[in-house]
This record gives C-alpha cells, sequence and structure tokens, in this order.
C-alpha cells in the first residue's frame, strides 16, 4: 500500500477549502503578490457532488496503478511510498485520466508557465519570456469570468487534449502568442502528488479543511499502529497464562 | 531578513467567530498567510476559505472594483460624477446638508444605516449615537432588518430574549439537531463543523429544508418541505408531541405560560391535515416530531429559511415552542440557536443599531432609559420609534406629505442596491433620496447613487470588538496600516456630528467601548481586559468581577427574560406565502448563499483565489426535469423574469432540487436575484420574503450575443468602479 489521502464524504461540506489549499501550495506564497490573472488555477483535489453524495476527489496511489498502465509515454511510475507522474515529460495525451477508476486525473489547461510549473514543451528562450509575463502588468483577464466553471459543472476528463500524434517527440512546438490568456501552452495531467515538490513538502488540503474531513493514509504508521496492537495483545495473553498457572 | 509578526484577530466574513493567525510582514505592511489559531473557541484551529484565503483584497488588486481612496462628492446633482475633495470639505459639505434638511424637514427625515461587518461594535456605538443625539432621530437600522429581524422579535415574545442560547461548541454535543431552514455548509462553515462532528458522535438529526443541502445529505430525517408552508409543519409537530403524550410536563408546569390555550388551538394540526401542502408524509413527520421531544439535548437551529418569509417572526415563535414543550431550554447543548450569518450582525444588534433599541436591548420608549442615555449624552432624546430600513422606499415613493417622507439616507458598510428586495425600486428610492451619503471600504452598487463618498478604513486596518451568534465578544487587532485618504468609521461619524454642532470625540475604541458598558447592563462586566483573558466574554456578563466571565448558555434552570421569568406558548395561524405561482410566473424562486463569497461581495470579489471558484452571472439551480422541459442545457445562459424585473444567469441542473423550484446565489452584480424578489415585509419585524416568489425562465436563443453581453456588462461594471482597463501595475 501507498501513502494516499482519504475523504470522509459525511465529514465533507463540499466548501473545496481543499481545492484552493492545493493551489496556493503548489504555487507558493508569492501567489498573494502576482498579478491575480499571472497564474493557473488547477487544484489536484475536486469537490464532486451528485444527488447523494458530496466528497472530495484525489489520487489513491493504487498499488497497482491503472493510469501507469494506461500511459503510453512511460511518464507515470512507482516511488517508494506514492505514484509520481512526471509533468515535465507528460505530452497531455489524457489516457491516464480516461484510466483512472476514480476519477482522480484531470488534464489541467496550461496558460501561464511559471517556475512551478514545468514549461519543458517552449524552447529555453521562450521560458524567460513567459515567466516575464508573470510579473508585468497582465492583459486583459476576462478568462477567469468563464474559467473555474468546470468545478461546479464537472471537474475531470477535460476535453482538448492534444492527442499523441499532434506532439512529435522531439520536435519544438509551434510559438504560442504571448500569453494573453486566450491560448494555451501545454495541457498536462494533474493528480495528488501529496505536495511531494512544495515548501513545506506536506499535503495542503489536509489542515486546511474545516472539518478535518481528510487524512493521510500512511502505510508505515499502520503497521506502527498493528505492531503495538500485537504486543499489547500478546502481553496480555502471556499476563492470563501466568495467572492460569 | 524581514520581521514577520503573528497577530491574532477575528475573521471579517460570517458569524461563527473564528480567530485568526495572521502572519503580517510589518516592513512591507504586507499580510503574508493566515491560519486557523487554536486559541478560537468556536473553530479551534480551523478556517474555512474565506478565512485562509479572504484577506487579499486588502492588497487592493482590483479585480472587481476598486478600494475608495478619497473622499468624493458629486458636486452638479445627482446626475455628475464624483470628484474627490478634501476630507474638510467633505465633512462641512455633509454636515451642512444634513443640517439643512434637519431644519426644513425635522430629524426623523433622516435615515441611518449601521455595518454588520468590518467596522465593529464600537463604530456601531457610534452610528447609532450620531442618528439619536446628534441627528436627533431613532430612524437607525442595519441588516438583521433584512435577515435575523425576525428571530430577535420572534423570540423576544415567547422567551423575552432573541439570542442563540447556546454556544457553538455546544452543538457538537447534541443528541437531535432539529436543522430547519438553515444550511450551515454554506452560510457557517465551521458550524457545520460542528454538525458533523455531533453526527460522528451518534448525534440524529433532522433536517428541514427543500433543497437536499449538505446536512439534508447526512441526516437522519430528511424532510424536503414546500417552501412557504414551516408552520404548517412546526404546528403539526407540536401537534404530534402533545397529542401523543411526549411533553415534558414538569417543565411546562414549571416554567411556561398559556400553554392550555396553545394546546387547544394547535389540535387543528394534524399531521395529515397538512401533508398535502407540505409535501410530507404524515408519518414522516410523526417520526421527526417524536425523535424532537426523545433528547433533552435537542438543539434547533435555524436560518434564512425560517426567518425570511412574510410569517417569519411567528415561525420563530413556532420553533421556540417546540423547545419548551419538551423541556429543551436552561441547560449544556440544548435550546435555540437561529444562527445570525454575518460576522457582527449580533453587534450591531447588541449595539442598538435598531430603531426600537439602545446598545443592551432597552427599549426607547421607556423613559427611565431614556432619561440615563440622555445624561449621558448631554442631549435630550426622541421617545419614538424609528423607521425599519425596509419601510424606506415606501416613506421616498409612496409618502404624500413630504413633511412625512426620508430625505436623506447615510449608509455605513451597507450595500442596499444589491442586497435589499425588488432592486429596480430600491434605485428609484435612492435616486428620489435628496442626499445620500455612502460611507464604505469599496466602491459598491449604492455608490452609484451617493451625493457623498466618504472611504471608511477596511477590516484589518483597525481594531475593535465583535460578536459572535453565539454572543461572544472578542477582540479585532490591526494588522496593517490603513490606505492613505481612509479613516476609521467612528472617527469620521465624529468629525461629521462636531461639524454639525454635536462635538463626539474618543481618543481610541475602548474609550468607546467602556462608555457603552457603563450605559448597557447586559455588557457591563465585558471589558477589554476580561475579553482577553477569557478568549472573549459572552454576554450576559453583568460584573466587572473577574470571577464573572460572561454566560455560555442562557436561560439557566428554566428561567427566561419575560417579565414573569416564564416562556409565553404562542400559538399562530399558518400563512399563506404573498406571491405564488401562476401561469404567467409557474416556478417558485429563492435566494441562497454560496460559501466561497459573502454578502455582496466588494471584499470576496477581490480576493484572487476565492473568485477564481465562482464567478458571474452565477447560476439558477433548477430540477433537470425542468431543465428538460425548456430545452436548457447545463452552464446555458438564460433569462428569469419575476414581476419586478429580470436577471441573466447561467443554467444548473441538479436532483438536489424540486421540480418547479429555482434557487440563486445573491452575489453577483450581472446575475442579480434581487432584481426579482418580492419586497413584500412580514407585518412584526418588517423583513422581506426573499425565501419565495414567482419567476419564470426563459432560453435565450443567441447564446453567443449573451455572452458577449455578460463580457460587456462585467466591463462596464469595472470602469464604474474606477477600474482601468487591464488593472493595476503592481508596485
Amino acid at each position: 500500500m501507498n501513502k494516499f489521502i482519504k475523504a470522509d464524504p459525511i465529514l465533507c461540506i463540499g466548501c473545496r477549502t481543499c481545492m484552493i489549499a492545493c493551489v496556493v501550495n503548489h504555487t507558493g506564497k508569492r501567489i498573494f503578490e502576482i498579478d491575480p490573472n499571472s497564474y493557473d488555477f488547477n487544484p489536484r483535489i475536486h469537490i464532486v457532488k451528485n444527488k447523494n453524495v458530496t466528497k472530495p476527489v484525489q489520487c489513491h496511489h493504487c498499488p497497482k496503478p491503472k493510469c501507469l498502465e494506461a500511459c503510453p509515454f512511460d511518464v507515470i511510475s512507482l516511488g517508494k511510498d506514492s505514484v509520481i507522474l512526471d509533468e515535465d515529460r507528460c505530452t497531455g495525451c489524457g489516457f491516464c485520466a480516461k484510466a483512472c477508476p476514480f476519477g482522480a486525473i484531470t488534464m489541467a489547461e496550461i496558460y501561464h508557465p511559471n517556475k512551478r510549473v514545468r514549461a519543458a514543451a517552449i524552447p529555453a528562450p521562450d521560458i524567460a519570456a513567459a515567466i516575464a509575463i508573470e510579473t508585468t502588468p497582465a492583459a486583459p483577464q476576462e478568462k477567469g469570468f468563464f474559467h473555474n466553471l468546470s468545478s461546479l459543472f464537472g471537474g475531470g476528463g477535460k476535453k482538448g487534449h492534444k492527442k499523441a500524434s499532434d506532439v512529435p517527440e522531439g520536435t519544438a512546438r509551434p510559438q504560442p502568442p504571448v500569453p494573453s490568456g486566450k491560448f494555451s501552452v501545454r495541457t498536462i495531467a494533474y493528480k495528488c502528488d501529496l505536495c511531494a515538490h512544495t515548501d513545506t513538502g506536506q499535503p495542503a488540503c489536509i489542515p486546511a479543511c474545516p472539518t478535518e474531513a481528510l487524512s493521510l493514509v500512511d502505510p508505515a504508521v499502520i503497521a506502527a499502529q498493528r505492531a503495538k496492537l500485537q504486543a499489547e495483545k500478546k502481553a496480555r495473553e502471556g499476563q492470563s497464562a501466568q495467572v492460569k498457572l | 531578513m524581514t520581521a514577520y509578526k503573528k497577530v491574532n484577530t477575528i475573521c471579517p466574513y460570517c458569524g461563527t467567530g473564528c480567530v485568526i493567525e495572521c502572519t503580517v510582514d510589518t516592513e512591507h505592511n504586507r499580510i503574508i498567510e493566515a491560519k486557523g489559531s487554536p486559541d478560537g473557541v468556536n473553530n479551534e484551529g480551523r478556517l474555512c476559505l474565506k478565512g485562509l484565503y479572504g484577506w487579499d483584497y486588502l492588497n487592493d488588486p482590483q479585480i472587481l472594483t476598486r478600494r475608495i481612496q478619497q473622499p468624493m462628492i458629486r458636486k452638479g446633482g445627482k446626475t455628475s460624477p464624483l470628484q474627490e475633495v478634501s476630507w474638510d470639505e467633505a465633512i462641512r459639505y455633509t454636515a451642512d446638508r444634513l443640517n439643512a434638511i434637519i431644519k426644513e424637514f425635522g430629524p426623523d427625515s433622516i435615515m441611518g444605516a449601521g455595518s454588520a461587518r468590518g467596522p465593529g461594535n464600537e463604530a456601531g456605538y457610534i452610528t447609532q449615537k450620531f442618528m439619536r443625539a446628534c441627528v436627533g432621530t431613532n430612524n437607525v437600522d442595519h441588516c438583521a432588518r433584512i435577515c435575523h429581524g425576525a428571530s430577535v422579535t420572534g423570540l423576544l415574545g415567547v422567551i423575552g430574549e432573541g439570542a442563540m442560547s447556546l454556544s457553538v461548541p455546544e452543538i457538537e454535543d447534541a443528541e437531535v439537531i432539529f436543522n430547519i431552514g438553515y444550511n450551515a455548509a454554506v452560510s457557517h462553515p465551521l458550524v457545520a463543523r460542528r454538525i458533523v462532528r455531533a453526527k460522528k458522535k451518534g448525534c440524529k438529526i433532522i433536517c428541514v429544508d427543500p433543497r437536499k443541502t449538505e446536512t439534508a445529505r447526512i441526516a437522519d430525517i430528511f424532510l424536503a418541505i414546500k417552501g412557504g408552508t414551516n408552520m404548517l409543519l412546526l404546528n403539526a409537530m407540536a401537534n404530534v408531541i402533545i397529542s401523543e403524550g411526549l411533553t415534558d410536563t414538569d417543565f411546562i408546569r414549571q416554567h411556561t405560560k398559556d400553554f392550555q390555550v396553545y394546546a387547544d388551538e394547535i389540535a387543528a394540526y394534524t399531521p395529515e391535515s397538512v401533508a398535502a401542502e407540505t409535501h410530507l408524509q404524515p408519518a414522516d413527520i410523526r417520526k421527526a416530531a417524536r425523535l424532537f421531544a426523545s433528547s433533552k439535548h435537542t438543539v434547533t437551529l435555524w436560518g434564512m429559511g425560517i426567518t425570511q418569509f412574510s410569517q417569519g417572526v411567528e415561525c420563530v415563535a413556532a420553533c421556540a415552542n417546540l423547545s419548551l414543550l419538551t423541556g429543551n431550554f436552561g441547560h449544556y447543548a440544548t435550546g435555540v440557536g437561529p444562527v445570525r450569518g454575518q460576522n457582527n450582525v449580533q453587534g450591531t444588534c447588541d449595539m442598538g443599531l435598531l430603531p426600537n433599541t439602545y446598545p443592551g436591548y432597552q427599549e426607547v420608549t421607556d423613559a427611565r432609559v431614556r432619561n440615563k442615555f440622555e445624561k449621558a449624552w448631554h442631549v435630550s432624546l426622541s421617545p419614538n420609534p424609528g423607521l425599519p430600513l425596509t419601510q424606506v422606499p415606501e416613506k421616498v415613493l409612496r409618502e404624500p406629505d413630504p413633511k412625512k417622507r426620508i430625505h436623506a439616507y447615510y449608509i455605513v458598510g451597507e450595500d442596499p442596491a444589491q442586497s435589499d428586495p425588488n432592486l429596480p425600486e430600491i434605485r428609484e428610492t435612492l435616486s428620489k433620496i435628496d442626499f445620500v451619503v455612502v460611507q464604505d471600504i469599496f466602491r459598491n452598487k449604492t455608490c452609484e447613487y451617493a451625493d457623498v463618498v466618504l472611504p471608511a478604513t477596511a477590516w484589518g486596518e483597525h481594531e475593535g470588538v465583535y460578536t459572535s451568534c453565539d454572543r461572544r465578544f472578542q477582540r479585532v487587532h490591526k494588522l496593517l496600516e490603513p490606505q492613505r485618504g481612509c479613516k476609521k468609521d467612528w472617527e469620521i461619524q465624529c468629525l461629521v456630528a462636531a461639524a454639525m454642532g454635536y462635538p463626539m470625540h474618543y481618543d481610541n475604541t475602548e474609550q468607546i467601548w467602556n462608555e457603552m458598558i457603563a450605559l448597557a447592563p447586559k455588557f457591563a462586566g465585558a471589558t477589554y481586559e476580561k475579553m482577553e483573558m477569557n478568549k472573549g466574554i459572552q454576554w450576559p456578563c453583568y460584573s466587572t468581577d473577574p470571577a464573572d466571565k460572561g454566560t455560555p448558555y442562557l436561560h439557566k434552570g428554566g428561567t427566561f427574560a419575560t417579565a414573569d421569568g416564564k416562556g409565553h406558548f404562542q400559538f399562530f395561524p399558518y400563512t399563506p406565502v404573498q406571491e405564488k405561482e401562476d401561469p404567467q410566473y409557474p416556478l417558485s424562486f429563492c435566494t441562497v448563499r454560496e460559501v466561497g463569497h459573502y454578502s455582496v461581495r466588494t471584499m470576496t470579489g477581490n480576493c484572487r483565489l476565492l473568485r477564481t471558484l465562482a464567478d458571474e452571472p452565477g447560476y439558477i439551480a433548477m430540477n433537470p426535469a425542468d431543465c428538460e422541459s425548456l430545452h436548457l442545457k447545463r452552464g446555458e445562459l438564460v433569462r428569469v423574469i419575476s414581476r419586478r424585473g429580470s436577471t441573466i444567469t447561467r443554467c444548473l441542473p441538479t436532483e438536489r432540487v424540486s421540480s418547479g423550484a429555482t434557487y440563486m446565489t445573491y452575489q453577483w452584480w450581472i446575475g442579480a436575484c434581487n432584481e426579482l424578489t418580492n419586497d413584500k415585509l412580514d407585518p412584526k419585524s418588517h423583513t422581506p420574503e426573499y425565501k419565495y416568489c414567482a419567476c419564470r425562465v426563459e432560453k435565450i436563443e443567441n447564446q453567443h450575443s449573451a455572452e458577449q453581453f455578460i463580457q460587456d456588462q462585467y466591463k462596464n461594471i469595472r470602469t464604474r468602479m474606477g477600474i482601468r482597463e487591464g488593472g493595476r501595475t503592481h508596485e
């Protein structure tokens, strides 16, 4: 078993604080200082509501991941205690999102490549230009308007991802227009990475949830608990055996 | 290396009263982050998305609207543009115009609205003192009028006191929660936390709501009631409790009056007789009533689903009756919880921003009390109760005698052009009032009708005290230096008063607070010091003795705040809603909330993360079958029309909503649902019937031009709010 974040649907109230905490932790604290329209809002945890259930949906870091099986580019691998998706090498084909039985993978549209989001598909000089966009006055920001209606109208499996054949490996992409917010530079599969490369290194959604609906399942912790309980049981049996004597 | 400071303060959004630990960069005057403080009695170290991420409006990112930087006057009359002026000129102009209107039409021609949000209790005290002592009228009110005003009035009649009788932490120890017309998950996430924790501890939940809210989802009994029929259900539940012998006879005998009269009237309200109109099964009503009566730790929670109806006051009384019947008052984890919405709406009631009470719930008609205030304020005071703010349109548009009309409206931290019902009428009213002063932090819709705009400091930029929904006075601490050009709300009104000839001067908020508690016996012992030492003080706190730490739950031992100390049963027959569906308007319409935005959205709309989750033009939640019959698809723009007006928004089909009913949130400027709402009032509390009116939804054929319209409107609004296209350059 790997580590993963577990959600309790009884405790979830659908407030989406977890979604924001995820974005803030992955973007960094500067998110509050930069131009409000210069970063992407792509949470890796989503609140899903249907008639009877409200709950967060996030990667379960399966021991035998369907996403790993489905990926044609070997971009997904098993880590020590998690499932790792290499965003640098992801081509945005979307097969993993389709394969995930939980719907935990979303195809994120990247409009603002910055130092947090790998922009490997853009040749080096353009990365610098792209990063510079972040700190200068933004172009018209109507995008913010329609942008995240997806969180209301259904989260996973966005359309519009490129098929593998559109992006032959090793070819430089055509230059996108300077990001005016209207064209995404890349599409990347996003899933919970347990906040692995963030400043804190710890999942941000768990402490943010107002009802404590989220918790970390850690196999090492469970194993230690089990060992402790077994030791206690043995000690009790040992005592009662002595009494019988 | 910059030194960061950690400052505890109270959240400016809802009434839970969460304590926030803010990390502040004092050198650059910026907030770095906000976390839940473990010192928070109600929030225990947690916050919701608004507490965590709702502070970056202080950086003035100009996403939706701008901070007001300088006082402004419309020098050329109502349709001329606002021009920036100096404080001296703005104060002088305001004072002169108010004095002139008082001279010509009398002090009662001026209306004052105080703020239940950022300014805090001390500023609220000053607002009502300004209106009463300086202007000379009791025409002072605030947004509780359109909210829990019905709770205050309703509970006054039954138990003598209109506040939450228990504390927020006690909710999680309830054995039964009776949740009616209340959606904690969206209005008070940290109260919702207590509800879900209660569930985990084995509490049984009865949820009464036309929609399947988050609470309904986890309820043991979910009564999907037809909107507007609350009284039928409440009376039927009382009927079951009485007829099946489930009453607490000892409690009734010792602590209540008028039971027999009540029981006789209730006899007609059998579950069978109300089933058809409530759309509920009699068996379910009986189950709910039996469960309610089964415990001495039954907590009743209600919100706008009870109060924002023309029978709101009477339904509040009906709720309280149930607790009286079953002995659910006066001990730990029981009682009634009208969960006050805003961060300081309990406070604005406490501070007497009400036309009929002074600070501390003392009646303006009580000569002895009035005398006390006259001595303290060195002025004679009006003995006549003032005007509730929901009656201002009537006193402007339909009052034949000019001497009885409202000629001036001084509005502090409130946005009636967004949040009052029947917006077309509100706009007409505001245009016709001779002199409108708006004292606020952000440009908003009401500013468009202001003759004078005065920039005040925002939450984070000043000190004060807020009262949480459970009567807890808590200290609010300053985090940042205010924007240049802004003054504190209480300071502004003191300057205007002085210019009008009634000098008011204070050096700090503590002076104001000490003056107030000396005049309000219920709060007399709640000093700043005691608040700090005890993590807040819940009123009543009568003594300054450190041993008096306030009162977590009310009516201990069954002693109520009525004159005879007893709870009074009050029976009311059912009155249907004022406007029902008809062939022209075949759907019902109701206003609801959005968890990530707050009220009129001038603060949260300028918080970059909060605005990402939900944005214009909002949506109308409808049953999928209704969407299908109108050929509407999810996300499509639609027109919604009522007898009062129309608006445009997106269709959201959801199975959580019954067929025939529609719901919109009231945050949006383009998808403004109050264009539709009914301004018919509850006759006793003057609260509008937001929760029920009739509408129709129309398909818009040309979606492309509708989308373009939305974009244009948005651009238009931002321009009118003073934002230049392209947004602001960050320094």
